[in-house]
């Protein structure tokens, strides 16, 4: 793991201080609607406050008001996101650094990879917020895995065509039980990448390996060794797919009732 | 000419079987006709001025004039219509990929010609990339030059690190600094040592960049104060 300084003290703002939730708006673009709460974090009042959204390379932020000013709840038109799925977001407290000889704005305090609020998928057996699914322009693919180590996590794009019916297109039986288990592998060996094995981490890779964990099987996460991984990605995969019936998912499917 | 027209889904395949083919033996003939043939395009707007050749000196031009006809085209949604997008580029595919010494035409990759709509994908189009940083600083274009400033065949590095990432590239603070710092207005072009790999390199940006952000608001810093931020190896930029 990387040591990591912060020498300018900056605040690490915990996910329940800021609470967001997203609507969809027909013909427009997507709402979010931000609770922020920093009374905790003793920031300066005259602090400035900005609401980044992003998704990817796509990017827009807002200033909310200051630290002292903020209202009970904020408004933000998403116009650069045509859909909520996917968008996390990320607060920012900016000030004036006090010891510093640089006159460029100081980041004071930060709560990064927010995820939206939003209901349970009760039809999937991955939550929303573990694997949002965007449309995108796939040229020629109809799905594609797309794993930002660094960042935000796995997002299951699926091409643009299928847009209006993507959700539901995901839960038929055929891509569920043909597609999903692979995808869950992917992000699997992903998570395990250069040795991670944290439990409790905010990160996407924590929250994915909890969730491997909660299957029936296994309470441990494997060993470094390559050959260990492999085996209990499998046997991770194998449970997943035990327990959301993909055998069966994919014989009615076969003989046409899926 | 004063029709704008988008390729359809179908003038799309047909664009990109004829780029596809250019890495043949048997390269196809690039065919104008199709720009306006209705079973590969349709009207977008009408009474539109569009140029019949791109003849522009650079990116800046180009975006400059794509800024005003797609004003002036009043569509509802310019950046996302890829049937716009690569019908202009089929348009002035002949003068802007004319055949080379060896009979042969250097396309390069499809996402030069047929528009992704990827963000980090969407800066690669030869026609949209330009336009969209010039969109992206609508209210002082020149402040973008220093991204603008290759021929409209040439993206470069500093495109290639900087534009793909919608937070850097619509940064008036980062863009402005570039262009005071690292663009020659007198030759109009890039400083020596910027496109390449070295320190002071744009590739080395890149990576500063990212470590500054987790100090600093990047975005509301302003040029000044970002090249301040800078380490000493872009001192020769001052």
């Amino acid at each position: 793991m990387l040591k990591r300084f912060n020498y300018t003290k900056r605040i690490k703002i915990r996910q329940e201080s800021v609470e967001i939730a997203v609507r969809e708006v027909s013909g427009g673009s997507p709402i979010a609607t931000a609770r922020v709460r920093l009374d905790e974090y003793k920031l300066p009042s005259d602090a400035e406050v900005f609401l980044e959204a992003y998704r990817k390379a796509s990017y827009m932020r807002k200033k909310i008001g200051t630290v002292g000013s903020l209202k009970d709840q904020h408004d933000c038109i998403l116009g650069e996101f045509d859909t909520p799925e996917g968008v996390g977001f990320r607060l920012k407290v900016v000030g004036k650094s006090e010891d510093s000889a640089k006159d460029a704005p100081l980041l004071l305090a930060v709560a990064d990879r927010i995820k939206p609020n939003e209901g349970e998928n009760e039809d999937s057996s991955i939550d929303k917020k573990l694997l949002p699914i965007v449309s995108a322009d796939l040229d020629g693919e109809i799905w594609r895995v797309d794993v930002d180590e660094n960042n935000d996590g796995p997002v299951l794009f699926i091409d643009k065509t299928f847009h209006e019916e993507r959700s539901d297109f995901v839960r038929t039986g055929w891509f569920f039980s043909l597609v999903i288990p692979t995808v869950f592998r992917e992000v699997l060996k992903a998570s395990l990448k250069d040795n991670y094995r944290e439990l409790y981490d905010e990160d996407w890779k924590s929250k994915w390996l909890q969730y491997s964990l909660m299957l029936p099987g296994e309470d441990k996460l494997p060993e470094n060794d390559d050959q260990e991984v492999e085996e209990w990605v499998n046997v991770r995969v194998e449970a997943f797919c035990k327990k959301y019936k993909m055998h069966e998912r994919f014989k009615a499917n076969l003989k046409g009732r899926g | 000419m004063t029709e704008l027209y988008r390729l359809t889904d179908e003038g799309i395949i047909r664009f990109q079987e004829f780029i596809d083919s250019q890495s043949t033996t048997e390269p196809e003939s690039f065919d104008l006709e199709v720009a306006t043939d209705p079973r590969y395009s349709e009207i977008a707007s009408e009474d539109c001025d569009i140029p019949e050749t791109c003849s522009f000196n650079n990116r800046f031009e180009a975006a400059s004039v794509l800024s005003e006809l797609i004003r002036n085209a009043r569509l509802p949604d310019a950046a996302h219509d890829r049937g716009v997008w690569c019908w202009l580029s089929w348009l002035w595919f002949e003068s802007i990929c004319p055949i080379g010494g060896d009979g042969k035409r250097k396309t390069g990759e499809p996402a030069r010609w047929i528009l992704n709509l990827d963000y980090n994908r969407y800066y690669r189009h030869i026609l949209a990339g330009p336009w969209w940083i010039y969109d992206a600083h609508r209210d002082d274009p020149d402040r973008a030059l220093a991204l603008l400033c290759t021929p409209v065949t040439t993206l470069g590095e500093l495109n290639a690190q900087i534009a793909g990432r919608q937070e850097l590239v619509s940064n008036s603070g980062l863009v402005g600094m570039l262009t005071k710092h690292f663009y020659d207005s007198v030759t109009g072009k890039l400083r020596r040592g910027i496109s390449g790999k070295g320190r002071g390199s744009a590739r080395r940006l890149a990576t500063v960049i990212n470590q500054l952000d987790m100090i600093w608001d990047l975005y509301s810093t302003s040029p000044d104060e970002f090249f301040e931020l800078l380490p000493s190896e872009f001192d020769r930029y001052k």
